[in-house]
């Protein structure tokens, strides 16, 4: 039980990172029908830039400060530089675009940190126990920051009229536009927020993994899997397909073969798919003559 | 104004193109042209080392490490004379790109010998052409399995302890450290399980009361808790880790975190600088073995390594991955100065197999001979200290396997 | 398919190319190191060739190929070792390189562009965690050597890493680059990018796109598994390492680089991958780096690829040495054998012939909504029936109900066609069945060449093929432009090219939407020719269409649609004269509203000489306008007279084409536009707030217009402020739509069809509303369907009719009334003959 427990918590806590990942990626995917496959490169970006500072002496709430800074400032270069003059609606070039400054910012954090692997400071040090289970801290609070993080997303959307506003141009852009919603200054707050929510993410995940140039490579292949699985538009759909992708992927390790953990997380997600193929929570769309 | 800007734009696109073609056609007639091969004042040698991809992390330091230990000798007036030129291309750990990059070193660099490269599947792609077809030897590669060596191939010399033979050196020293109940934790790939299956025999062999079990866990995992959990679950006296260095460093921390301690044990991939900065305190007792002294010890043959790097490769870590390099320099550097007369692949071939007590002063003694083509099966001990890798006693030769 | 001198010539080129370069290796001119490289560029080049073709003919982009080129080469490795022939190991290969591939194309065919992405990607990682695992078969991250590979047919041993292995890779690439320039001249490849190009279109002619991505990726994998083998025998070893999702990328690379579904460019792909660590170490960058810049590179500047860059000035100057300077589109050439043209009552239907369609109480519901319902009609072998109705009557829906279009619309009821019973024959078979059909917009394949979007029809093609569709073309007046993208051509020449396309195979039932919509008065008079033309050939027709005179024209019998249903019947004569058909058009509005009595004379928006076109369509031409203060302005036309483009240009969110737009100071407009637009997904509060927002008003003004806004709302709306807009009946979606104009304090209103689509009491509200606020000052235009409407609530009226203000007045005058009647119908110049016959 207590084990069941310990790897229930685990995969709660990946699949949080894993949603807070997804989480970005579709609001950028909404906003501006980008696939950001950069993301994950970027926030190492500002991984790094967060160790550097501790190894400084800074404290590590300001690394995390500084790496969302970083990544967020890096992102919108990347965005005006390359993907703009791409212009609008180009699915496919704008995500091997991203596949190109992904592979790119890569290595340039390997030439100037090196590819040695360094090691990201928890949060928190210790365990709590309960029910016989010595659960980490650093799980709960990754859970926890997760969890604010998305409700502050939540509220952000739901409450606010920037949110709704947002939510106007991804539901119609060209209805967004003859209400005069500037497209442009929204696109940018969307860049800005889901990269700034992949770099907390990351903040959350490195401690774990330690951190090398392709450290978020994996957690965002399994993000991936959780916004298809949850719906390429919805935001739901990636906080709960990236939760179902993290437990089920602890389980799968835990309780069926370790090593074929990947086959059983994609598998399940491609299954959903043949079933739904708009994902849980996506919607259908019809064309029409 | 919008339209010249797309002319602008076009015709950069275009000049970035050109510049394109004619750099790879200037690549490949630079390849054609050059080739003449080096003069007899130069021992002109070549390899592949993953500077880029998924294992740079071991292939800029081991090039560190030799890097300065050739240009150390050069400085010093070279081998009996002769420069050592060690051209080095990246490989990105692709067998593919390897057999690209063999061809290249022997038909068109026409080196002797390939030194201190890097990968197992990576040289075994390149064998059909450089051993059998071409027979240069391929000395001191990193990596490699106990078939390179048994029975032995014209030309294929290793200088690293089988990662066989580290598993029987761990199980030996859990066994003498008086364990009866071993687990060992490992990765699933094929290169990890045939290591971890070799602990429990030569454990059993000295003791046949131990018990040894296996866990495996998957590939790159980060998320250690359960393992951890589970190895609580098991009751286990001692920990045998035949996973990566961050993977081990993943394990030790959460061990840690879960008030796990127990005598944990480790093969020589464990025993990198990495594991000690990732896990920190955590990493405080490990033991592990490895294939050369600890690049902290006073040791003057060590000090000597560390004022090169210091002196040739600035920017490197003078760490154990760096010193393999180093070693595995330094191992054909002390044969090929036994060769009298012009250096060929054929003469370093027959250097090598009559060559003993090959003695780096950072690695064990090795002994080739026509039957044995792997110089050493011994390891170093070596225990976390204050933080830092130390070494523990002299060089060690586990048990005879199977 | 058919062989001709210049593709016989140029599928050549493949193996001519291959047996220069294996003369080159064996001659040593090529080095003995750079043959391994030879042959590895020889290998990639056929599977860049399939991922790029897969890509470029069906639109699937794979990242899955990694995983088929590791199966082939593992097949070599497990051949090699437990003493299967070469020819064991290449058929095992292909098959099941074919099975998987057909699995997967299936399966994808079903999603999106990035769901198949990530399809292809699970199955690379479950390839690559199988290859790990299975170490017994593989040798998991060991690897596995291939030592030699014998042929059962006599054909000598391959040993693995040996020079004859180069040579066969080089050998085999050429073949398949010879297999590849037929197919690309092949009604395969047209039926692919048909498919891919509009899939909606490619099902009325009978191809089904899951059928084609199936197939395509089948050939595809085949090819890359087989790749695959070459590989592990070049090798002599074959490890997981190579077959990465890195790799996965770099093909995408490769195929980017020499452009996407070109058979030229996927050598250079294949070139590129095989030197790119030379070209890297060239430059002095790691390799990631030179992929990373190449795909941000060229998709920047090359989008199309580098060898169409190079290529497109070449076959340009090409063309204008060997052809004619391109010919002006040419008038249709009926052909001898044709009927002579005969006016339509001369060979009116007889009523004797036999009734090839009958639709009996057929019902089409999307969800809640009833596009059509109980709509009954039969058609005669020998007829012409149009169907006409205002917009939203559910005219559409019975074409879509009868071409099997009607997606997941629920349809009930009975449609019979040549005796069989239509309804279970799915979209792709209808077409075999023998109908035809058209689109309003023309829904052409542009990928393909004129000749080609007819070729496609047809799944082999012949000589014969060839030479009926020459015809064809030559018949609609599209020869000359044959080698033409339908994206080169004027819209009336595509709506020529989709009739010919539905008129190839000469189908029994002919059934055109909206043909004469867009289409100038010669090009109208042509069309109706070759209605006419088609009748007298036996072929029966159903059209529907807003542009009456020609309709009638060309039409034996009229059915008239609204909400759904039928609402009258009769000759083209007579079916105006049912007081509910016209009033469907014009409308029954009694009283005229009270509108305020003055208004300004301070001009706040004026449009001189506006023009504006879509593509080569021609939406408004020359229109002047004057707005002045406090006006209620009406702007009357027919579906398709260019109401909605007016409204964007006096809005101001489009800009016209031509002439200019001014306002009297600074004017503020808003815009409720057609079919309300609103965003469904947002509450009734988020809607109103976005559109304040998007005008800058924040914080406490903000409030406070949505206080006053919502005040204006009617009451059944301010209580469910927190629902969302797509809850909202049509009517109160109109209010809102209006309200979310209003919250940003407009001067000038415009409002776009607002009674489209609502019952008769809601129009009455809706209209109140806006009468009102004309009393409170607002200046409103107004953009209407029924004419009548607009003379009962404007001060001003103007005509629109295809693009030209056709007539303008009060309507108070009772001149104009008439004046505007004629001019909605049949525009300016003809006004006294269509009043005559109305």
């Amino acid at each position: 039980m207590s084990q069941f427990l310990l790897v229930l918590v685990s995969g709660v806590a990946s699949g949080a990172v894993y949603g807070l990942i997804g989480l970005g990626l579709v609001i950028i995917y909404r906003a501006t029908d980008v696939v950001n496959f950069a993301m994950a490169s970027l926030a190492t970006l500002g991984l790094y830039v967060a160790v550097s500072l501790r190894d400084q002496g800074v404290a590590t709430v300001l690394g995390i400060v500084a790496a969302v800074t970083i990544t967020v400032v890096a992102g919108l270069l990347v965005r005006e530089t390359v993907i703009r003059p791409l212009g609008q609606g180009q699915l496919f070039s704008a995500l091997v675009v991203t596949m190109g400054v992904s592979l790119v910012v890569e290595n340039i954090a390997s030439s100037v940190w090196g590819d040695e692997p360094k090691s990201f400071p928890n949060l928190v040090n210790g365990t709590v126990s309960w029910s016989g289970a010595a659960l980490p801290v650093q799980s709960l609070v990754t859970i926890a920051v997760a969890a604010v993080a998305m409700a502050v997303v939540g509220y952000l959307f739901a409450r606010t009229t920037l949110g709704s506003a947002m939510r106007a141009v991804a539901e119609n852009a060209e209805t967004a536009r003859v209400v005069g919603l500037g497209a442009q200054r929204l696109a940018r707050i969307a860049w800005a927020l889901g990269l700034g929510l992949a770099a907390l993410a990351a903040c959350l995940y490195a401690p774990r993994s330690g951190l090398v140039p392709t450290a978020l490579v994996a957690p965002l292949f399994r993000a991936f899997a959780g916004i298809f699985l949850g719906g390429l538009t919805s935001m739901y759909g990636a906080v709960v397909g990236g939760l179902t992708v993290g437990v089920l992927d602890n389980l799968a390790a835990n309780y069926a073969s370790a090593s074929l953990r990947d086959t059983f997380v994609f598998s399940f997600t491609v299954l959903v798919l043949l079933i739904r193929p708009q994902g849980i929570f996506g919607t259908r769309t019809f064309q029409r003559v | 104004m919008f339209r010249t800007m797309r002319k602008f734009r076009r015709a950069a696109g275009t000049t970035a193109v050109l510049a394109v073609v004619a750099l790879t056609a200037n690549a490949c007639a630079e390849q054609d042209s050059a080739g003449a091969g080096g003069d007899s004042s130069e021992i002109h040698i070549g390899a592949w080392l993953p500077t880029t991809g998924a294992t740079a992390s071991y292939g800029v330091p081991q090039k560190a490490g030799a890097e300065a230990y050739f240009k150390m000798i050069n400085a010093s007036g070279g081998i009996n004379g002769r420069k050592v030129r060690w051209t080095v291309k990246d490989n990105a750990a692709d067998p593919q790109q390897t057999v690209q990059i063999a061809r290249e070193l022997v038909g068109q660099d026409k080196v002797v010998a390939i030194v201190n490269a890097n990968g197992t599947s990576q040289a075994e792609a390149a064998f059909p052409f450089v051993l059998n077809q071409s027979k240069v030897p391929i000395l001191n590669e990193v990596g490699g399995n106990e078939s390179w060596f048994k029975p032995p191939r014209p030309g294929l010399f290793g200088t690293q302890t089988l990662y066989e033979d580290q598993a029987a050196a761990i199980a030996a020293w859990t066994v003498q450290d008086g364990a009866k109940k071993v687990l060992v934790v490992h990765s699933d790939p094929a290169a990890f399980v045939n290591v971890a299956k070799q602990v429990e025999p030569v454990a059993k062999k000295l003791d046949p009361s131990v018990e040894v079990d296996r866990l495996t866990v998957k590939y790159q995992t980060t998320d250690y808790t359960p393992v951890i959990s589970k190895v609580k679950a098991a009751k286990t006296q001692a920990v045998i880790l035949i996973l990566t260095s961050p993977e081990a460093a993943a394990f030790l921390k959460e061990a840690k975190l879960q008030g796990l301690s127990l005598p944990t044990y480790a093969y020589a991939p464990v025993a990198a600088e990495s594991t000690v900065s990732l896990a920190k305190d955590a990493a405080e007792g490990l033991k592990a073995v490895q294939l050369v002294k600890a690049p902290s010890d006073s040791d003057p043959a060590v000090k000597e390594f560390r004022t090169a790097m210091a002196k040739y490769e600035p920017g490197q870590t003078a760490g154990f991955l760096a010193l393999w390099g180093w070693s595995n320099a330094k191992v054909f550097a002390e044969i090929v100065k036994t060769i009298k007369g012009p250096v060929t692949a054929d003469a370093i071939d027959k250097a090598y197999e009559k060559a003993t007590k090959v003695d780096t002063g950072v690695s064990p003694v090795m002994n080739f001979s026509p039957s044995n083509h792997l110089g050493t099966r011994s390891v170093q001990r070596v225990v976390v200290k204050d933080g830092v890798w130390t070494s523990q006693g002299d060089f060690y030769t586990p048990p005879k396997r199977g | 398919m058919v062989f001709n001198r210049s593709l016989l010539a140029k599928a050549a080129l493949g193996p001519a190319a291959g047996a220069v370069l294996m003369a080159f290796m064996a001659s040593g001119a090529i080095p003995a190191y750079q043959m391994y490289s030879v042959a590895l560029a020889a290998i990639y080049t056929i599977v860049v060739l399939s991922v790029g073709l897969l890509a470029g003919w069906s639109g699937i982009w794979s990242v899955g190929h990694p995983a088929f080129f590791a199966i082939g080469a593992y097949f070599a490795a497990y051949g090699s070792g437990h003493g299967w022939s070469l020819e064991t190991v290449v058929l095992g290969a292909v098959v099941t390189g074919t099975v998987l591939g057909a699995f997967l194309g299936y399966a994808g065919a079903r999603f999106s562009m990035l769901y198949i992405a990530l399809l292809t990607l699970a199955f690379t990682m479950v390839t690559l965690e199988l290859v790990n695992r299975w170490s017994s078969v593989t040798g998991g991250d060991q690897g596995v050597a291939v030592l030699q590979l014998r042929s059962s047919l006599g054909l000598g041993t391959l040993a693995g890493g040996s020079t004859e292995s180069q040579y066969l890779a080089v050998g085999a690439a050429a073949v398949v680059l010879a297999l590849a320039v037929p197919a690309a001249a092949s009604g395969l490849r047209m039926r692919l990018v048909a498919a891919k190009s509009h899939p909606l279109a490619a099902r009325t002619i009978g191809i089904a796109p899951e059928a084609q991505s199936a197939l395509a990726f089948a050939v595809s994998a085949a090819f890359t598994t087989f790749a695959g083998v070459l590989l592990g025998l070049i090798t002599g070893f074959v490890s997981p390492d190579p077959f990465s999702l890195n790799l996965g990328i770099a093909l995408i690379a490769a195929c980017v680089l020499g452009g996407v579904g070109t058979i030229i460019g996927a050598v250079a792909g294949g070139a590129y991958l095989t030197w790119n660590p030379s070209l890297s170490s060239a430059v002095g960058l790691p390799q990631p780096v030179v992929q990373g810049l190449v795909l941000v590179g060229v998709l920047l500047f090359l989008p199309g690829g580098v060898v169409p860059f190079l290529s497109a000035p070449l076959r340009s100057a090409l063309r204008r040495v060997w052809r004619r300077p391109a010919p002006t589109p040419a008038k249709p050439n009926p052909a001898a054998d044709l009927a002579p043209r005969q006016p339509a009552t001369a060979t009116a239907a007889t009523g004797e012939a036999a009734v090839v369609l009958r639709l009996e109480h057929v019902s089409v519901a999307y969800g809640g909504l009833k596009a059509l319902e109980d709509a009954s009609v039969s058609l005669r072998q020998d007829e012409v029936l149009a169907v006409i109705g205002p917009n939203g009557a559910g005219k559409t829906t019975l074409l879509n109900a009868v071409s099997g279009l009607t997606g997941n619309g629920r349809v009930s009821g009975t449609v019979d066609f040549a005796g069989g019973s239509l309804l279970k024959a799915r979209a792709t078979a209808r077409r075999r069945l023998g109908i035809g059909r058209t689109f309003q917009h023309a829904e052409v394949f542009s990928e393909l060449t004129v000749a080609e979007n007819v070729l496609c029809t047809r799944r082999w093609i012949t000589a014969r093929d060839r030479a009926d569709v020459a015809r064809l073309l030559d018949s609609v007046g599209l020869a000359d432009v044959a080698d033409r993208r339908p994206g080169e051509l004027p819209f009336g020449l595509q709506k020529r090219l989709d009739l010919a396309r539905a008129m190839a195979e000469e189908p029994k039932l002919l059934v055109l939407d909206e043909p004469f919509g867009g289409l100038d008065a010669g090009e109208r008079a042509l069309l109706a020719q070759q209605i006419r033309r088609l009748h007298a050939q036996g072929t029966a027709v159903l059209v529907i269409d807003h542009v009456l005179d020609d309709l009638f024209s060309v039409a034996h019998r009229v059915l008239a649609f609204d909400f759904g249903r039928t609402i009258g019947e009769g000759t083209p004569d007579t079916v105006l004269d049912n007081p509910e058909v016209r009033s469907s058009y014009l409308g029954t509005v009694g009283g005229r509203a009270e509108l305020p009595e003055r208004v300004g004379e301070r001009s706040v928006l004026r449009l001189s000489g506006v023009g504006h076109t879509y593509g080569g369509v021609v939406a408004l031409r020359d229109v002047d306008l004057d707005v002045r203060e406090g006006v209620v302005l009406g702007i009357a036309g027919a579906n398709g007279a260019g109401k909605s483009t007016l409204a964007g240009i006096l809005h101001g969110s489009l800009k016209p084409a031509r002439g200019s737009r001014e306002t009297g100071g600074t004017v503020r407009t808003s815009l409720a536009p057609e079919g309300r637009a609103l965003f469904k997904t947002l509450s009734l509060r988020e809607n109103l707030e976005v559109a304040a927002y998007a005008a800058g008003i924040t914080g406490a003004p903000l409030r406070e217009r949505l206080a006053e806004t919502t005040e204006w709302l009617p009451p059944r709306l301010r209580d469910r402020m927190s629902v969302p807009a797509a809850g909202l009946s049509g009517g109160e979606q109109q209010m809102l739509a209006i309200a979310r104009a209003l919250i940003v304090k407009p001067d000038v209103l415009i409002v776009d069809e607002p009674a489209l689509g609502l019952a008769p009491a809601l129009v009455d509200e809706v209209y109140d509303r806006l009468v009102r606020l004309a009393h409170d000052g607002l200046t409103v235009v107004l953009l209407e369907q029924l004419l009548s409407r607009a003379m009962s609530v404007c001060h001003e009226v103007a005509v629109l009719h295809e693009g030209s203000v056709a007539a303008q007045g009060r309507p108070g005058d009772p001149s104009f009334a008439a004046l505007a009647e004629a001019a909605y119908f049949s525009g300016a110049r003809e006004t006294a003959a269509t009043t005559a016959r109305l």
